[in-house]
């Protein structure tokens, strides 16, 4: 569920643990995103699969765009970064931690950081993404 | 299976097999349901030029996840994706010629061997609109 969010909200939070969030990685999960992108690899395919690296990108960032979505502006995608550092298969369980890491302001653009980590089930760091969101504001 | 390239075949300055996609508007949706990103700006039309954009444009992300699949499609089952950093130049739309790039950059041996690549997605309209480069670990 959408919870209301406000910039000042978000700045409040900068430096601060801000969402937890838990991932099963399953094989339906896998095959949608594979389909959705086109990618008939064979490593993404078959009984117990590995997850392709992309699909690292937007779990927990789905929850993020889906908050910031509550705001008037615009909301684009400035620049991505992704570190991966374990591979993860069907079956592992993600839990995702993500934080604002700074807001930098100038109107009507406002650029948001933001560092989401992963760790599976075992505790072990398997990937750390990067991201940039812009909120576009009318001039 | 296309042939796997090797760490010892690979040269700097060289390119790899590009990738081109053609992403429609049905894809933008199953990318949506895929990966959970339900802003309006890639499906409504009507959302997105309110927004003060062209119209509804191709999700950031898909265009870098054609990238990693270029990288896989590469590598093969010898190769890892180590880290990628991409940068959203330009908008891209749905009905357009997406062609992904890839130039090798650098060659590593120090704890494993990774090879560096120059990356980016080049429409029709000869806009790069996404560039960054890739860290790719290679086993032999």
């Amino acid at each position: 569920m959408n919870q209301q969010l406000t910039i000042e909200d978000l700045k409040k939070q900068v430096g601060q643990p801000w969402l937890t969030l838990t991932y099963p990685i399953e094989h339906g999960m896998v095959q949608r995103f594979v389909e959705a992108v086109g990618d008939e690899n064979p490593r993404w395919r078959g009984k117990k699969p590995e997850a392709p690296p992309a699909l690292l990108l937007t779990i927990g960032f789905e929850r993020v765009i889906s908050m910031l979505l509550n705001l008037p502006e615009a909301v684009l995608h400035g620049s991505t970064e992704l570190e991966c550092f374990e591979a993860v298969k069907v079956g592992d369980v993600i839990t995702v931690s993500a934080r604002v890491t700074s807001i930098r302001e100038r109107l009507p653009m406002t650029f948001i950081n933001l560092e989401i980590e992963q760790h599976n089930q075992k505790g072990v760091l398997v990937a750390r993404c990067k991201q940039l969101a812009i909120l576009r504001g009318k001039a | 299976m296309k042939s796997q390239p090797s760490f010892e075949n690979v040269e700097v300055g060289a390119g790899i097999p590009g990738l081109v996609k053609k992403p429609t508007t049905q894809q933008l949706v199953m990318w949506a349901g895929a990966s959970g990103d339900y802003n309006p700006i890639h499906y409504d039309k009507d959302f997105a030029l309110n927004r003060g954009l062209p119209g509804v444009v191709v999700h950031g992300q898909l265009s870098t996840a054609f990238l990693c699949q270029m990288f896989s499609d590469w590598y093969g089952k010898r190769g890892n994706l180590k880290k990628l950093n991409v940068s959203y130049k330009g908008l891209n739309f749905p009905g357009d010629t997406l062609t992904c790039h890839g130039v090798v950059k650098d060659k590593s041996q120090a704890a494993e061997n990774l090879i560096t690549l120059d990356v980016w997605v080049e429409n029709q309209r000869g806009e790069k609109t996404l560039v960054g480069t890739a860290i790719i670990s290679f086993q032999g």
